[in-house]
């Protein structure tokens, strides 16, 4: 079975979601949503400045299923303003989607095939968010490091038998994208 | 659709003499027209680089650093009516054209991304091997049998 009927399975037992576009959206990539996410997503909410967070972060992955293009920064530690960044340890493979405006959170996520990517956890970036249930990661390598394992078990219960796409060029992970130019940290 | 779509498009079919449109659902709108926009801009300036323009030669026309370019480029949450106009006058001699459509009533597309696209080699070949360990050629740890030894 190749990856994507098995992610299309996953589909069918409801133990994955797909996040679907606006109505009249042509999606042209794939966001595909842990139970997490999907809950995270779906949760009936009180208007105020979560929902708001939330609907930001809603239109950002809405984006993405869109097929707009998106600025991606392949160097961990280097994204500035790109929606999507790599995070340490490269080999990992796991990314991060970045709502930036403030509160920040970030989204975990692995590419399961070119253009189709699994978020898996969504994270504060820096303020408290009691909706998101986890404390912020600000610097602290712990959560980070916590998270990026949160995904990859994510993963090896979803996918035991499959890697996640990996590689250094762009065009492994998506379409319409351009890497962010990065000044070299010393 | 999901729940938070539903509400949307019927408070906003609510028309004019309707509630207050909630702040989230605006919000939303606001994150989704600058993604929308970014991309309508970046595909510009993809189509201008393809006859010779660069970021630094942009820099120059529109009189800004290259800096103030590259994060204009780089986050759609960077642009303004005014880097808006700078940009498309320095790309392209032009000005974007306005036209909108509703966002209500709109078809919904029953068609998913990968929907009936068989996989590429490729990508099949992501899948790790499930003999891949028993096919290592690296030294075996003390005590283990080898294949034929085991299954004989």
């Amino acid at each position: 079975m190749s990856i994507r009927e098995e992610w299309k399975k996953l589909l069918e037992e409801r133990e994955l979601f797909r996040l679907a576009p606006l109505d009249g959206d042509r999606p042209t990539r794939t966001v595909l949503l842990s139970q997490e996410m999907e809950e995270l997503l779906e949760r009936d909410m009180e208007e105020g400045e979560q929902a708001e967070r939330r609907a930001r972060l809603l239109a950002t992955l809405q984006n993405i299923v869109a097929g707009n293009h998106l600025v991606v920064c392949l160097e961990p530690y280097s994204a500035r303003k790109a929606i999507v960044g790599r995070l340490d340890p490269i080999e990992e493979s796991v990314f991060d989607v970045r709502c930036q405006s403030k509160p920040a959170v970030r989204v975990f996520c692995r590419f399961v095939e070119k253009d189709v990517l699994l978020a898996v956890t969504c994270r504060p970036r820096s303020a408290q968010m009691d909706w998101l249930g986890w404390l912020p990661l600000r610097m602290q390598s712990k959560r980070w490091k916590e998270a990026i394992r949160a995904t990859t078990r994510e993963w090896a219960r979803l996918f035991p038998t499959y890697e996640p796409v990996k590689g250094d060029s762009l065009g492994e992970y998506l379409s319409k994208a351009t890497p962010e130019r990065t000044r070299r940290r010393r | 659709m999901n729940t938070f779509q539903r509400q949307l498009l019927k408070e906003l079919g609510d028309g004019a003499d309707g509630e207050p449109i909630s702040k989230s659902k605006l919000v939303y709108l606001q994150e989704r027209l600058r993604g929308r926009f970014f991309d309508f801009l970046i595909s510009k300036f993809e189509e201008a680089r393809d006859g010779g323009l660069n970021q630094a030669k942009l820099a120059r026309r529109i009189r800004k650093s290259p800096e103030v370019i590259n994060r204009w480029l780089s986050a759609p949450a960077n642009l303004t009516l005014e880097s808006i106009s700078d940009l498309f006058a320095g790309i392209a001699a032009e000005e974007p054209n306005f036209s909108s459509s509703s966002l209500l009533g709109r078809p919904k597309i029953n068609r998913f991304h990968l929907d009936d696209t068989p996989m590429d080699d490729g990508a099949a070949e992501q899948k790790v091997a499930e003999s891949s360990a028993l096919d290592q050629k690296g030294p075996r740890p003390p005590g283990l049998p080898s294949i034929e030894e085991a299954l004989r």
